[in-house]
């Protein structure tokens, strides 16, 4: 018979086989797990490259600009004289009054940037589209994703109304700054002297405004030529860089173009080795643009005293576009030549170079 | 239970202590696992027979609780606490025998006949416990299973009240319950003479 206690002993045979066991048990699961974590950082790597390359392939898909529905390029520069609509590739439209010049500033994947210099125009901003477009005036920006709007110059103020959707609106004499406009709204945004003022439209329109005649929404000042900005004639100590530079971008901002011009004049003339002298020359040829040659000079000049990298491109391109529109052909393939030397990824290298060789 | 054919288990040298040996097999040391199961292998064994009355159910225990342990190893922030720290998962692990075994009464699957309990002690057993021994095998089988644990560590496997309450995991005023519910619930059953109800 079995002894009783053998039920609790463990002789070496059956502690290797239970050793055993747990060993190959242990290897097993160590496999088992690797396999797991492999498994774990393959999904991973999948997910982070569906993520990150799904986002990038839909970055290529995007157009990087926004071009005319017709697919040619957007100008630069449009004169309401000459083109009554401009009709973008998302949906978008621009109609502009014949007194009405426009520019480019932006034309990117997020944002498209026009500058009103003068005159009227009506909006169309397709909803739901990935651009945020932004009208520049000399007193007040105007912002929107998807609306329907107009934007008019005025003498001594700037007119926003919103026919549908929402815009923002800022500027130094916005109330606040910064103004919310629904549908309905519109603003006044005139120099400081008077003070801006939001009108509620009884009822909002449900189809686009036309585009004159425009209901009168605070009297128009006659135009008071404005004066070139004089060297301070006082007794007080002589202005420093500091206080020079606040005043041009205060008269800059206030749309008193001439005198912004004539303070970054005053600027470069006194400190001409100052690092940010680049930068001044660049903000001040950006202003002269009735005078494409003397903005051509200018950004000569900027790209001469040297400009942060993000700035060197556009420079040089305005170079290029204010060249070729003061006449200066010769000048304007000099620069051209430069910006296709100088900027290998520049956005503009194939209009350029499609210019240069229609030019010969 | 996974066996394979019998492979040298690691010899072990008296001077290696547990805290070496647990601190080797951290760092993923096969032979200082080796030598963790040769030490306590034994004693564990014998506290699962003695749990579980049955050689295979405690044989696949010990198997479970080293294999659990070794997985584990990192969380045992002191390695002299090593044998306590074993014993608590083979209990855990013998728990889980006791469900597979009413999960597998469910499915209609007999029970393993259980060992007398007479034959679970060690020796020098007087005639009087062994026939105390002999009526409470039968009896202690209708304890609820915390309770019998308590009780068979604390009076087969010859536990202080402290070490069963280490071992199941309870304070020890639950372990001393526990056992105080198996004692007075077994002389209710003797004196009833209830036992094979």
């Amino acid at each position: 018979m079995r002894d009783d206690r053998s039920h609790l002993a463990l002789d070496e045979q059956q502690l290797d086989a239970l050793w055993g066991g747990v060993d190959q048990r242990l290897g097993r699961r160590r496999r088992r797990r690797r396999a797991g974590v492999a498994i774990g950082a393959v999904l991973s790597m999948v997910a982070v490259v569906w993520v990150v390359g799904g986002t990038r392939i839909a970055g290529m898909w995007r157009s990087p600009v926004l071009h005319l529905a017709s697919g040619a390029d957007v100008p630069v520069r449009t004169d309401g004289a000459l083109v009554e609509d401009l009709a973008f590739s998302d949906g978008s439209t621009v109609h502009l009054a014949p007194t009405a010049r426009l520019e480019l500033l932006e034309n990117g994947a997020h944002g498209v940037g026009l500058a009103l210099r003068q005159g009227t125009i009506d909006v169309h901003v397709q909803p739901g589209g990935e651009r945020m477009w932004s009208i520049e005036t000399r007193l007040a920006t105007v912002q929107v994703v998807g609306t329907q709007f107009r934007v008019e110059h005025l003498d001594h103020a700037v007119h926003v109304s919103v026919t549908a959707g929402v815009v923002i609106v800022r500027g130094e004499t916005v109330p606040g700054r910064v103004r919310r406009l629904q549908a309905g709204d519109e603003i006044l945004v005139e120099e400081p002297v008077a003070a801006p003022v939001v009108v509620p439209m009884p009822h909002a329109p449900a189809a686009p405004r036309p585009a004159a005649p425009l209901r009168p929404v605070a009297p128009v000042v006659p135009a008071t030529p404005v004066a070139p900005a004089k060297p301070p004639v006082t007794e007080d100590p002589p202005p420093t860089r500091a206080s020079l530079m606040s005043r041009a971008d205060q008269a800059r901002r206030q749309g008193k173009i001439a005198e912004a011009v004539a303070l970054y004049g005053e600027i470069l003339t006194a400190w001409p080795h100052d690092p940010e002298a680049g930068v001044v020359a660049f903000t001040r040829a950006r202003l002269q643009a009735d005078d494409p040659a003397a903005a051509a000079r200018g950004f000569e000049q900027a790209l001469a005293l040297g400009l942060p990298a993000a700035l060197v491109e556009e420079a040089a391109l305005q170079r290029f576009e204010e060249w070729r529109a003061s006449g200066d052909i010769s000048a304007a393939r000099r620069a051209a030549l430069d910006y296709l030397l100088h900027q290998p990824h520049g956005e503009a290298r194939q209009r350029l170079r499609a210019w240069l060789l229609a030019d010969k | 239970m996974q066996v394979r054919p019998s492979q040298p288990i690691a010899a072990i040298n008296p001077s290696v202590s547990d805290e070496q040996l647990v601190a080797r097999a951290r760092s993923g040391d096969r032979w200082a696992r080796a030598a963790l199961f040769r030490n306590h292998a034994p004693r564990l064994l014998r506290t699962l027979m003695r749990l579980l009355r049955n050689r295979a159910d405690a044989e696949d225990a010990l198997q479970d609780t080293f294999v659990r342990a070794f997985e584990h190893l990192d969380v045992l922030r002191e390695p002299a606490a090593l044998p306590g720290w074993l014993t608590q998962i083979a209990v855990h692990q013998a728990h889980r025998q006791f469900r597979r075994g009413t999960v597998r009464r469910l499915f209609g699957q007999r029970a393993q006949e259980a060992l007398p309990l007479g034959e679970l002690v060690d020796e020098g057993l007087s005639p009087e416990a062994h026939a105390d021994l002999t009526f409470a095998s039968r009896a202690v089988g209708k304890l609820p299973a915390k309770v019998r644990v308590a009780w068979l560590l604390r009076h087969l496997d010859s536990r202080t009240l402290e070490e069963v309450a280490d071992a199941c995991d309870c304070s020890l005023a639950t372990a001393k319950r526990r056992v105080a519910a198996a004692e007075e619930r077994l002389r209710s059953l003797r004196t009833d003479g209830d036992t094979d109800a």
